[in-house]
């Protein structure tokens, strides 16, 4: 349904990024050294102890309504995202204030240098003079979206909607195709369908063995990027009620030394996974955040010997099905899975057959994906698959902040972001270190601060690393070219993407 | 699914035949009853005893999506699962879910439609309200709420909400055969005889609801292991056993097709579209009986 | 009496429904804002205070007491207010439904009206040829109607529209070149986006109406005034039509128009399969995201249309057929 409210969660997907632009992009597949690239801001910085925020914003730019945009428009949408409590998802929205038309401050509480990339990132900048006079901000459709991007919206059908040249873009001239046609299409079959029909210019579908299904077709392109690590999720924190023989760090290593991570990695994504590093940092782009001793990926092939061995030290004995036992207990988990992600599920497939050559059962539990979710929440599970997002910035410290803060965490029983810490794991050691790293600006003493944390995550193995799972966007070779390619992303080439997808068609070529 | 529902209305309709099973002589030689006989023995004997026979059907290989060969009769799957074992198991847990959901649906149309017709008055009023109400609710959008509600879908749940949601077209067919044959006089002679109830329906009216029974025992049979088979490729079927559906719905999100890998997807189909075929020929059989009037023998030449 | 009966009994089967409609959702696992923080957190990291923010937005207390939101429920419900679907936030339920109403309305009740035309000629035309090699259908149909609907689909799709190319592969209209509206070009479109889905659902739901139908001719060929007619010698394209298919179809008719209600319920799998705009596809989409309102809302049009069409069909027999008021 129409909702071009690019404050709203359940905005349609181009009205962030192609209409509606925040102030940089921060491009999360470069490292983190990187400079973010300026859209409606010019430069940034922060003071000395990270609780005000100075941006200049650029001069010269008009709504697609013809109004002159300013430094007050960027005030008044953090100020109304503070005021409205529907929309402050974040809870630390800073007070914002425009000291002239190119400038604007943000004051927080507290220091906050890693929120940058949330606030200037993610924070998509209306015009003040049409939504000072909305009267349900939070929930108004905006059915006739005013932005400063690329694109303005054009035709809205359910079925599909389309988006066209901004006349009045700063960029007008690179802006070269001439609009875009979002399909909304259910399941990946009629979507892939399309696409290799050529019915479909731009795509993210998961495609099963994509390599092979695209085999010979030079018309369609394929770029592979970002991440997403696959892991098994352990209800580790025996302290916060979790309950099982996963809450054993035995267990847990021994079932990673047991994993076949190639076998995986070939059944469940055709090879196209890349190896995981056990401090969740990747091992590329994150190479100098690594602690030095630590910057070895997870091994590809299995150790059988190993895993048993660690299983005897910690008192399991063999029992006579094959299966280790302690106390009576044996060796015996439920791994949750939702019905229907068939990577996952190949994955547990292949790591059930796995595990048991090391003594240790693994029982596939297929729920559906809000079971899954509510059940990982409230910490009522032993094992699942699931994985490990990045952040909004190209830092390890976001994932380390939301898998393994005891902020993002609760006793077992009380309903949690189920994307967030869900193996309870709690340690103060590691919360000290993420506030260390959260308030200073220098990446050297960051990375020492992620060494810490590292150490103890490797050691306690709450999340037991699978593969690095990498996806990737399709697009027509045929009708245009200047996609991102593997060699240089220099934005995300995923389609959903935002604000990167408004840097992308700026880029994008026709051919004739 | 829409044939399903039709079914059941079509079904529900023909219990409006008044006529009742009259003398019964089994004709055995008929070809209709001998073909769906013998497919569906054969397709049991498989679910009975290809288990025991074939590999481990979840034993994972490197050799994904091979096409059928000397080590995998019908090929792999994505992930080098043995096919050919994979439809076995298969077989046996489709037959397990369409005998439970039809001996469910049994028992409970004929608790509801004899009892209530039987005994008659207030009884029957609210056995006819709750059979009517079951019966115009619609079903797959209830299996869908229901299904996504409990957790872990075992083989005895989906089995369980199939029935729940599939007897009632049964009961009303089954109601309406019992209150012809109340009627009857050597029913009310046994009854002035002062027989107990409980007697009465046993020796006088279960035999001769065995033909309407049984065509629904077997119609529930066809009724449930397409709709697991629906429920499963929409997501939500039975999640802990390999069933056709199953294997249906894993192929179609491995885009078997997609990939080349017919022999994955066309089995288990092949096998349903089969096996409903060969039940449907049991079934025409049983109408036969229940309604002379359809038996080819009383056909009479016709000139055009 | 009797139309006082019959109207006490679907207002019973109105309330059980509504009731059903309204607990079971509400006991299913998870809910729609953890779907939704789901989403997000594939964009990027959602803070602890995301989840309080969104419950606000979406007004989804669940602190309330069963029995207050029953009762708000059924207000609601009696002001025609389904409440807001999460899925499409903020869009309220109705336009939901509106909008995805008339594309499974056109499509499924085209097909079934199609299945029970041809169904119920070719099932006359078996009875009356019975006993001869006509009678080799009842297999053939019998296979036919075996088939799992959504496997049919898919390999029809496979072959005509991937491969051969002579169907569109999805949707419900050319979205690049027409909008929906009263234009020949949409219908045109929308008339080539459906075929393929239509002879899906004709395909597999034929073989019910044609075996049903043929059984009813086949046992009304046998009637004594069928046979008398006969005797009189009258020409039997007439007493195949005049006499014995005009009252064998009665049962089939009635079914018809029981089915049509289910055109609502639409082919869920259908729509799945051909990414069908229709209200299947939304009902899918509502339990993959917890969409409680839409839900309802869905099943309850559903449940009215067939309650709907089940009363249209006792009054009409209760219309035609005396003996209906006083047996039952």
């Amino acid at each position: 349904m129409e909702n071009w409210n690019p404050l709203s969660p359940t905005v349609l997907s181009g009205a962030q990024g192609m209409i509606y632009e925040p102030l940089f992009y921060f491009n999360n597949l470069k490292p983190a050294t990187e400079e973010p690239t300026p859209l409606l801001g010019t430069s940034y910085s922060w003071n000395e102890d990270g609780t005000v925020l100075s941006v200049e914003t650029r001069d010269g730019v008009n709504w697609s309504d013809g109004e002159p945009f300013s430094a007050e428009d960027v005030a008044f949408t953090f100020n109304l995202i503070r005021d409205t409590p529907e929309l402050n998802t974040t809870g630390t929205t800073p007070e914002a204030e425009a000291v002239d038309d190119t400038h604007v401050t943000l004051t927080f509480e507290e220091p906050s240098f890693m929120d940058a990339p949330t606030l200037l990132g993610g924070t998509y900048i209306v015009p003040e003079h049409i939504w000072s006079e909305k009267p349900d901000p939070a929930t108004d459709p905006n059915r006739e979206p005013v932005g400063t991007g690329p694109m303005v919206a054009s035709d809205f059908t359910p079925q599909s909607y389309l988006v066209e040249k901004n006349p009045e873009f700063r960029n007008a001239d690179d802006v070269q195709v001439g609009g875009l046609r979002y399909h909304s299409l259910s399941g990946n079959q009629a979507a892939t369908d399309k696409l290799l029909a050529k019915q479909l210019d731009w795509a993210g579908i998961f495609i099963p063995d994509v390599d092979n299904v695209l085999g010979n077709r030079d018309d369609i392109g394929l770029t592979s990027f970002g991440s997403q690590q696959v892991v098994l999720a352990t209800c580790a924190n025996a302290e916060l009620g979790c309950e099982g023989p996963q809450t054993d760090p035995a267990v847990r290593h021994a079932l990673s030394a047991a994993l076949d991570r190639d076998q995986v990695n070939r059944l469940a994504y055709y090879d196209r996974a890349e190896p995981i590093s056990a401090t969740f940092a990747l091992l590329e782009r994150d190479a100098d955040l690594i602690a030095p001793d630590l910057r070895e990926p997870m091994p590809g092939s299995p150790d059988v010997e190993a895993a048993k061995s660690l299983l005897e030290e910690a008192g399991w004995t063999m029992g006579s099905d094959g299966i280790y036992v302690r106390d009576g207990e044996r060796l015996s988990m439920n791994v949750q899975v939702t019905t229907g992600y068939t990577d996952y599920i190949t994955a547990l497939d292949a790591m059930a057959q796995q595990a048991k050559a090391a003594g240790i059962e693994l029982v596939t539990r297929q729920v559906a994906n809000s079971e899954n979710t509510s059940s990982q929440g409230l910490g009522n599970f032993e094992l699942a698959i699931s994985g490990i997002f990045q952040g909004r910035g190209p830092d390890p410290y976001y994932i380390y902040e939301t898998y393994f803060s005891s902020e993002n965490t609760g006793p077992v029983g009380e309903s949690i972001n189920p994307y967030g810490n869900v193996v309870r794991y709690s340690n103060p050691e590691v919360d000290e270190a993420l506030v260390a790293a959260a308030s200073t600006e220098d990446m050297a003493v960051r990375a020492e601060q992620y060494a810490i944390i590292q150490e103890h995550i490797v050691e306690d193995m709450p999340y037991i690393p699978v593969v690095n799972n990498i996806s990737f966007a399709t697009y027509s070779t045929e009708r245009v070219t200047g996609f991102p390619t593997e060699d240089d992303l220099w934005a995300s080439p995923d389609v959903i993407g935002a604000p990167s997808n408004g840097l992308v068609i700026q880029r994008l070529r026709p051919v004739n | 699914m829409s044939s399903v529902l039709n079914d059941t209305m079509a079904a529900a309709e023909e219990g409006s035949i008044e006529e009742a099973a009259g003398p019964r002589r089994r004709r055995w030689r008929e070809p209709k009853l001998l073909t769906g006989a013998g497919i569906v023995i054969v397709i049991v004997l498989f679910g009975l005893l290809g288990p025991l026979l074939t590999q481990d059907p979840y034993a994972v290989d490197n050799i994904g999506m091979t096409p059928p060969s000397g080590d995998h009769l019908l090929g792999t799957t994505q992930t080098g699962e043995d096919v050919l074992a994979q439809l076995a198991h298969g077989t046996r847990g489709s037959l397990l879910i369409g005998v439970m959901v039809g001996a469910m649906t049994l028992g409970l149309s004929a608790f509801f439609g004899i009892l209530g017709a039987f005994v008659g008055g207030i009884l029957d009023e609210l056995f006819s309200l709750l059979t009517n109400i079951v019966l115009v609710i619609p079903g797959l959008p209830l299996m869908i709420v229901i299904g996504s509600y409990v957790e872990q879908k075992s083989i005895f749940l989906v089995a369980g909400v199939l029935a729940l949601t599939g007897w009632a077209a049964g009961a009303r067919v089954v109601r309406a055969q019992t209150l012809s044959l109340r009627d009857r006089d050597y029913v009310l002679a046994t009854r002035v005889a002062g027989e107990s109830t409980w007697r009465i329906i046993c020796v006088e009216i279960l035999p001769n609801l065995l033909p309407v029974l049984s065509s629904g025992f077997v119609f529930s049979i066809v009724f449930a292991i397409l709709g697991e088979a629906g429920l499963a490729f929409i997501g939500i079927g039975a999640s802990d056993s390999l069933t056709w559906g199953t294997m249906l719905a894993d192929a179609q999100n491995g885009q078997a097709l997609l990939l080349g890998g017919w022999w994955w997807f066309v089995a288990p189909g092949f096998l349903i579209a089969i096996l409903g075929c060969g039940l449907a020929l049991i079934n025409f059989s049983i109408d036969e009986i229940i309604n002379p009037k359809l038996r080819p023998a009383r056909a009479r030449k016709r000139s055009s | 009496m009797y139309l006082l009966r019959k109207l006490a009994f679907y207002l019973a089967a109105f309330w059980a429904a509504v009731t059903l409609n309204f607990l079971i959702p509400r006991l299913l696992p998870g809910n729609p804002v953890d779907i939704l923080i789901g989403k997000l957190a594939q964009q990027g990291p959602v803070a602890p205070g995301t989840r309080d923010s969104l419950e606000m937005l979406l007004g989804s207390d669940t602190s309330e007491s069963l029995w207050s939101q029953y009762v708000s429920y059924l207000s609601g419900l009696a002001k025609g207010d389904f409440g807001t679907s999460v899925t499409y936030f903020p869009a309220p339920v109705t336009d939901v439904i509106g909008q995805a109403i008339p594309w499974t309305l056109l499509l499924v009740g085209i097909s079934t009206l199609l299945a029970f035309l041809l169904g119920v000629g070719l099932g006359a035309f078996a009875g009356w040829k019975r006993g001869t090699w006509v009678d080799s259908i009842i297999p053939a149909t019998a296979l036919l109607q075996s088939v799992p609907y959504f496997w049919l689909a898919l390999v029809l799709v496979y072959f005509f529209a991937v491969n051969l190319g002579w169907f569109p592969l999805s949707g419900g209209y050319d979205v690049n070149s027409v909008r929906p509206g009263w234009s020949w070009e949409f219908i045109e479109s929308a008339i080539s986006y459906g075929t393929l889905p239509a002879i899906t659902i004709v395909v597999s739901s034929i073989g019910g109406w044609l075996l049903g139908m043929r059984n009813m001719m086949v046992s009304t060929l046998s009637d004594d005034y069928v046979v008398t007619a006969e005797a009189k010698g009258l020409h039997p394209v007439r007493v195949m039509i005049t006499y014995a298919a005009r009252n064998a179809a009665l049962p089939s008719v009635a079914g018809f128009a029981i089915s049509l209600g289910f055109v609502v319920a639409g082919s869920i799998v259908t729509e799945q399969v051909f990414s069908y705009p229709g209200i299947g596809n939304a009902m899918l989409l509502a339990v993959s995201n917890n969409d409680y309102a839409l839900m309802q809302g869905l099943f309850l049009v559903i449940t009215i249309a067939v309650l709907v069409s089940n009363l249209l069909v006792d009054l009409f027999y209760g219309l035609i057929d005396p003996r209906t008021r006083t047996r039952n």
